[in-house]
């Protein structure tokens, strides 16, 4: 998959303005099945343009369902906002919008070839320029090569790159993706992130829902965690990480007394309190680490020297930042009891149910 | 605009391309019009390919070639039994699964997000899956067009409006089938209902044409035949009876014994003559009360008919009308007076059961009248009512798509 193969210039969305402002801006989206299932509760959410956002949640917590309201797909219970500057469920937006849904289905009696054009026509792309961008996409996902074979030989990877394809055959500014790496291969997965790396060089906006965080965290700027239909948080991945921040001093296990005297004897050198939120020094002696919780290089200097005082032979000294996992399991856990929340979207019934074990 | 909908086009033709049933289909359309075409007729009955069998019924005497091969071979074979059964049941077998498929999940999503608004999405793709029966009946149409033009030595292009006939007639069905597909998601289940929703439609049409519209005009015409019978025929009889009934005087003795024993004779003679006139006008007496009381009893019998009959002309003005519209080719193409010659040479050789003789009954006057009324129905009737009720199907199931969530 060669990521700069024909795929149109930049042009349209690259200047400055468009980059700053929003290509999907939610606030208040609700989403309610029958009267019971509150499967989307209060969306607010802001994706900016050109850059790759991710949209990450356990099952059932309402991602598809955002996703299918952006795209007209699902009627939301109430909604506000606004996709590419038009109010959500225009359709006529839709035509700057890429769409690759989740377990998708292509007619199986279509080409790969046959399929971009096919949605490219009903995407409003006229006919030479769908010939055209067909045989360009076809090269850079790597399927000329199968390009008039039907779909139905094809393996899971080839349809999720004939899907990429088709969500592209219109030059969309805004691509939304729905578990674009499922079933494909790593090689498959590094093209796809390249990929989307060029879009994003491109100006485009890419809105990603994936369960695979690690691959979120290689190419999102931005990510927002859905957990039982409400937005936990939302940012970069800094600044969801801010405040758990930390460096780690991995000690020789022989001198962990020394690291314990060392880290009495700062608390004596500096009897004032630390700044609210943020815990001091600590040794760790099932792992022989010691924690320190700042971000700041500076901070961590007065602890070695203490350690060095005391002659703690120091082994490794690194910064550590929360993974994206580490963020989602964050979200996911109930503060109150430290489970795993149980999954799905809230109903009144399992409200009522959770209600009577509280 | 017309980019999505000529794609949606496309896009069910080359869906009924990779299905084998299309082709399956059109050839066997090609059988039927070649078989038809090994079948003619001549001055002494059919011909089978070089065999000749004489029919005293069906030759050129009696109808002529293009009535022919439009009432004994396109209509019945082509139209009643190819088009109306065999090739709608593969039709819908092969478009049934046209909604369930296009709404299952991670195909509908892909539809949906493109900027094309539900209703024409929906309506664009209910118009391609007519796109099966349109090319089906199109090819069948034209070799049937060319097959009589040349066998029967008429060119007919009344013969095209069994394109949009056979369509109307089709889509009536396939707008339950969408319905239902849409609200089952199930192709089976679909393709059952939409046949439990044809045998519904074809037994009343049975009931009210078939069955209770025969009856009626039978006891109609009974009742016209005994009012004639009571009115004019019997009382003309026993008007004619009655004079001859009165016995004669006995004759006056004479002084001639051979003068006495002639008058005597003739007297018996006379009043043998009495006696059996007597007897016919108790008989015709007997009969004008019997036909009297029958007649009464066939009057207060037929508002119950005609109650019936309204029952299930109003379930069938409601319904699509398939037989109907199927029939409207025949009245464009044939003429009842073409099949006359036809009609008096089987009414010749077929005698009237007992039961109709007894009442006075003929069946060929009845089936003539039923068929006059069913082609009397007007076109509006027959086309709009059925069309109605498939955009009301077609209503609800837009309601439908255009509500849901997928």
């Amino acid at each position: 998959m060669d990521p700069t193969a024909g795929v149109a210039a930049p042009g349209r969305i690259g200047e400055d303005a468009a980059v700053t402002s929003a290509a999907i801006d939610l606030t208040h989206v609700s989403k309610t099945y029958g009267r019971k299932v509150r499967a989307l509760r209060d969306i607010s959410m802001h994706v900016r343009r050109g850059e790759i956002f991710g949209l990450l949640g356990p099952n059932g917590a309402g991602k598809s369902t955002l996703v299918k309201i952006l795209m007209t797909v699902i009627r939301p219970t109430h909604a506000k906002g606004s996709v590419l500057g038009s109010p959500v469920g225009d359709k006529g937006v839709l035509a700057r919008v890429g769409y690759l849904p989740e377990h998708h289905r292509f007619p199986e009696y279509l080409t790969g070839r046959q399929v971009i054009e096919f949605y490219g026509a009903m995407g409003m792309v006229p006919r030479p320029d769908r010939r055209r961008r067909a045989a360009e996409l076809l090269e850079l996902v790597g399927m000329t090569q199968w390009a008039d074979t039907r779909v139905k030989g094809y393996s899971k990877g080839m349809r999720q790159r004939i899907g990429i394809a088709q969500s592209l055959v219109n030059n969309p500014d805004l691509v939304v993706l729905d578990e674009p790496t499922d079933g494909v291969d790593p090689v498959g997965r590094r093209d796809i992130r390249q990929v989307l790396t060029h879009l994003k060089s491109q100006g485009r906006t890419v809105f990603l829902n994936s369960h695979l965080l690690s691959e979120l965290e290689m190419v999102c700027d931005r990510v927002a965690i859905l957990v039982q239909g409400v937005v936990s948080s939302q940012g970069t991945i800094d600044e969801l990480t801010h405040g758990q921040q930390r460096y780690v001093i991995e000690i020789d296990p022989a001198s962990r007394p020394a690291a314990a005297d060392a880290l009495a004897g700062l608390g004596r050198e500096c009897p004032a309190p630390p700044p609210p939120g943020r815990q001091p020094p600590g040794l760790d002696p099932a792992q022989d680490t010691i924690t320190v919780p700042t971000i700041d290089a500076a901070e961590v200097q007065p602890v070695i020297d203490a350690l060095r005082r005391f002659g703690v032979i120091i082994r490794s000294v690194r910064p550590v930042r929360p993974s994206l996992e580490d963020l989602f399991m964050q979200a996911i856990t109930d503060p109150t009891t430290g489970r795993a929340l149980a999954p799905g979207a809230e109903s009144s019934g399992r409200k009522a149910r959770r209600g009577a074990t509280a | 605009m017309m980019t999505q909908t000529l794609a949606m086009f496309v896009d069910a033709y080359r869906e009924l391309n990779a299905k084998r049933l299309f082709w399956i289909s059109v050839l066997l359309s090609g059988l039927i019009v070649a078989s038809m075409a090994c079948v003619g007729i001549n001055q002494k009955g059919i011909t089978v390919l070089w065999w000749d069998l004489d029919v005293e019924f069906i030759n050129t005497t009696v109808i002529s070639k293009p009535t022919f091969y439009k009432m004994f071979m396109f209509l019945p074979v082509g139209m009643s039994i190819w088009l109306t059964w065999a090739a709608t049941i593969l039709a819908l077998i092969s478009t049934a699964s046209m909604i369930p498929d296009f709404i299952s999940s991670g195909s509908i999503e892909l539809s949906l997000s493109r900027p094309i608004g539900r209703l024409r999405l929906f309506l664009t793709k209910y118009l391609a899956g007519l796109t099966f029966v349109a090319l089906q009946v199109t090819v069948f149409t034209v070799a049937s067009f060319v097959l009589i033009g040349v066998r029967g030595e008429s060119w007919e292009p009344r013969l095209f409006l069994a394109i949009p006939l056979v369509l109307a007639f089709f889509s009536y069905l396939f707008a339950v089938c969408v319905l239902a597909g849409l609200v089952t998601r199930s192709t089976i289940a679909s393709l059952l209902i939409t046949a439990l929703f044809w045998i519904a439609i074809f037994l009343v049409h049975l009931g009210e044409s078939g069955i209770v519209l025969e009856l009626r005009e039978t006891r109609k015409l009974s009742i016209e035949r005994m009012e004639r019978s009571v009115q004019v025929d019997l009382p003309a009889r026993i008007a004619d009876l009655e004079p001859r009934a009165v016995v004669p005087p006995d004759p006056v003795p004479t002084d001639d014994p051979a003068l006495d024993a002639k008058a005597t004779q003739e007297h018996d003679r006379a009043v043998r003559l009495a006696n059996r006139s007597r007897e016919r006008l108790d008989t015709a007496r007997e009969e004008l009360s019997r036909t009297n009381e029958r007649l009464e009893q066939a009057r207060l019998e037929l508002p119950r008919l005609e109650r019936i009959h309204r029952m299930f002309y109003v379930a069938k003005s409601i319904l699509p009308k398939t037989t109907e519209t199927m029939g409207l080719l025949e009245r464009q193409i044939v003429a009842m007076t073409d099949m006359q010659g036809f009609r008096d040479a089987m009414v010749s050789r077929v005698e009237v059961g007992e039961e109709d003789r007894r009442r006075g009954v003929d069946p060929f006057e009845v089936a003539k009248r039923v068929e006059r009324i069913l082609r009397e129905r007007s076109v509006a009737w027959v086309l709009g009512t059925s069309l109605a009720f498939e955009a009301a199907v077609l209503a609800i199931a837009c309601w439908i798509f255009c509500r849901r969530d997928f």
